[in-house]
């Protein structure tokens, strides 16, 4: 059978500050908008506008902001490269 | 959100979060009753009102919603980059800290190819496809991160698909679920390849196999036009194993919903190979008209209604209590032990179920001569005491002396102590009993999944069926197949290869492998005759 091979060697984790007004729902529905385009892998919107997205590599955060109202204001605050273990390792069940 | 003595009790009317069928945005509903049916309701602001059956007897939904159970919670949930409780359900499944029950039965989807072609089906590849094959090693991690989940660690598994049965290394597959620890391991298929490829069901068994969870929509042709005719080797060859097999009808409005009472009969006359009938009411995918849904819905209650009416009451509506009823039990065993334990906590309008025994030709549902309601208030109280500090020989010892006061021996089954089992099960741990009766007692169980118009949020925030996906989340049924774009195929994608790459390194295989069946040789066999003719019939009058 054939040999474990992830999909992406690296991933990208782009921080983005929202600072226009969001409902809960509303907020939500931006989660889904990002999590369905195609390389979102993961996309978390905190209470207090602060983003995570994790992106394929090839989505750079520019490219990302076209899916985020403008309304929100969106500001990058900062897009690393991280290894995909690294992501996996997080997602992994940890004893944290 | 209605919760009156930290138990989620979903009185009506009370309100959810729901999702538009349409765009997926979470929308507020509500959960009423109206001419005794209970509804949910909401509105998406771009595509209009939504009105949706949830469940189709209003004065059952008040009588069971009364066992909804206490949170499950896990300690260790695996998502959550932002730090600050940032779950949005149904969006940051992985487990969140949100989620409200561990693990009861996780699915491992081990590969999407499948040899049907089933027209409604949306889990195989059609030629061409990418083909999702997780690697050994990438199974026994996620085994591994289901095992780690704390304070309850999962313990049964299912492996699933496409067909989980066309893996060639499916033995290596159970070993591995089985050195990793999982007590109970089950296979969700057709039963076509346990039936017809020779030795498969023995070397299943062996390698740990219980239970072959089988698909089964009626008791003919046309009910059950998917695997009719393979059922009768499939059953023989998992006899001959020694695999339980659980047989998993769809329920569908105006398809199967009259062979409900013969599907229960065909078990019955199997109960040396059957251990249980758990009905499935559809869940619809994709876009449905809501004349079709009226037309093909059918939920818990009325699933349950047509039971007793097909049994001729022989099993009646008040026989069936919803899962989660099981936390009286969980709950006493914790405070006898001092440990967490499995636990049942899923949402009461997800699952309902009851236990049968067949005495001779007599079927006796088991709330015929167990007083439940009686005997789960009883136990609660037993709990409050322990956990109160109350000394457990005493509390053994009043539940010994106590326990024949909720049980009719003259009722119960003739081959059956049923209060020395339950004191067994209760206060020793010994479930051994329980297993020796197995041929004479079946289960009928009921579990609804959801779909997007019938969405609550609330319902997935309980959900204990999982999948584990290979990048390290696990996720509630509800979200993993209502939401597939978000998660299951998502996901899947991005670990298929292609179909071209995957014949390279499987010379040999033909991935495009369909099962045809040559009827009329099936149709002739004594094999295929016995099962279905002659048959007891347990509810005739």
């Amino acid at each position: 059978m054939q040999e474990t091979k992830l999909p992406f060697r690296t991933v990208r984790k782009i921080s983005i500050k929202l600072s226009g007004k969001i409902g809960e729902l509303e907020n939500r529905k931006l989660q889904y908008d990002l999590l369905t385009t195609d390389k979102v892998l993961r996309a978390h919107i905190g209470k207090q506008g602060n983003a995570i997205i994790i992106a394929a590599e090839g989505l750079k955060a520019g490219e990302l902001l076209r899916f985020i109202p403008k309304k929100l204001k969106p500001k990058v605050e900062c897009e690393e490269k991280i290894p995909y273990t690294e992501l996996l390792s997080k997602t992994y069940t940890i004893k944290r | 959100m209605s919760r009156e003595f930290g138990k989620y009790t979903g009185s009506l009317p009370h309100e959810t979060l729901s999702i538009c069928p349409e765009c997926k945005r979470v929308l507020k509903a509500r959960v009423f009753a109206e001419k005794n049916n209970v509804f949910i309701e909401r509105k998406c602001p771009k595509h209009g009102n939504f009105k949706e059956v949830y469940w189709e007897n209003a004065e059952y939904y008040n009588k069971m919603r009364k066992f909804g159970s206490e949170e499950a919670k896990i300690q260790n949930p695996n998502t959550g980059f932002v730090g600050e409780n940032g779950e949005s359900c149904p969006f940051d499944c992985g487990l969140c800290s949100n989620h409200k029950s561990h693990t009861g039965l996780a699915n491992i989807a081990i590969t999407n190819r499948c040899d049907l072609s089933c027209w409604y089906c949306f889990f195989y590849a059609k030629e061409g496809e990418p083909i999702y094959e997780p690697s050994l090693e990438l199974i026994d991690k996620m085994l591994a991160n289901l095992r780690d989940q704390k304070p309850v660690s999962t313990n049964a598994i299912q492996l699933t698909g496409g067909e989980p049965t066309l893996r060639n290394d499916l033995e290596e597959i159970v070993k591995l679920c089985v050195k990793r620890g999982f007590e109970h391991v089950q296979l969700n298929t057709t039963g076509i390849s346990l039936g017809f490829k020779k030795g498969l069901a023995e070397r299943m068994k062996k390698a740990g196999v219980g239970t072959a969870y089988v698909s089964f929509d009626g008791t003919t042709k046309k009910t059950n036009p998917k695997n009719h005719w393979e059922i009768p080797y499939a059953l023989k060859e998992c006899e001959k194993a020694g695999i339980g097999v659980v047989l998993v009808p769809t329920l569908i409005k105006g398809i199967n919903d009259s062979d409900i009472g013969n599907i229960i009969n065909f078990a019955l006359n199997n109960l040396q190979v059957v251990r249980g009938v758990n009905f499935q009411p559809v869940s619809f995918v994709g876009r449905i008209s809501k004349k079709e849904r009226n037309a093909r819905r059918i939920t818990i209650p009325k699933a349950i209604e047509l039971i007793e009416e097909q049994t001729n009451a022989e099993i009646k509506m008040e026989d069936f209590y919803v899962v989660p009823t099981i936390h009286s039990f969980t709950r006493f065993v914790e405070a006898l032990t001092g440990h967490k334990q499995y636990d049942l906590s899923v949402h009461f309008a997800c699952g309902a179920a009851t236990y049968l025994f067949l005495d001779g030709k007599k079927v006796i549902p088991i709330s015929r001569f167990v007083d439940i309601e009686g005997f789960l208030e009883f136990l609660d109280g037993q709990s409050a005491e322990l956990e109160k500090g109350k000394s457990k020989i005493l509390t053994g010892a009043k539940l010994l002396l106590n326990i024949n006061r909720f049980i009719d021996r003259s009722k119960q089954p003739s081959f059956l102590n049923f209060g020395k089992l339950l004191f067994d099960a209760l206060v020793k741990h010994d479930y051994n009993a329980l297993g020796k009766i197995h041929e004479k007692s079946l289960f009928i169980g009921m579990m609804h999944f959801m779909d997007p118009y019938n969405y609550d949020v609330e319902r997935v925030q309980r959900c204990d069926i999982h999948y584990a996906m290979p990048d390290g989340r696990i996720i509630p049924f509800c979200s993993f197949n209502v939401l597939p774009e978000v998660y299951r195929d998502k996901v899947q994608k991005q670990y298929s290869i292609s179909w071209k790459e995957w014949k390279k390194t499987r010379p040999g295989i033909d991935p495009s492998f369909k099962y045809k069946r040559n009827i009329k040789e099936l149709e002739a066999s004594e094999i295929y005759k016995k099962a279905y003719t002659g048959l007891t019939e347990h509810f005739k009058k």
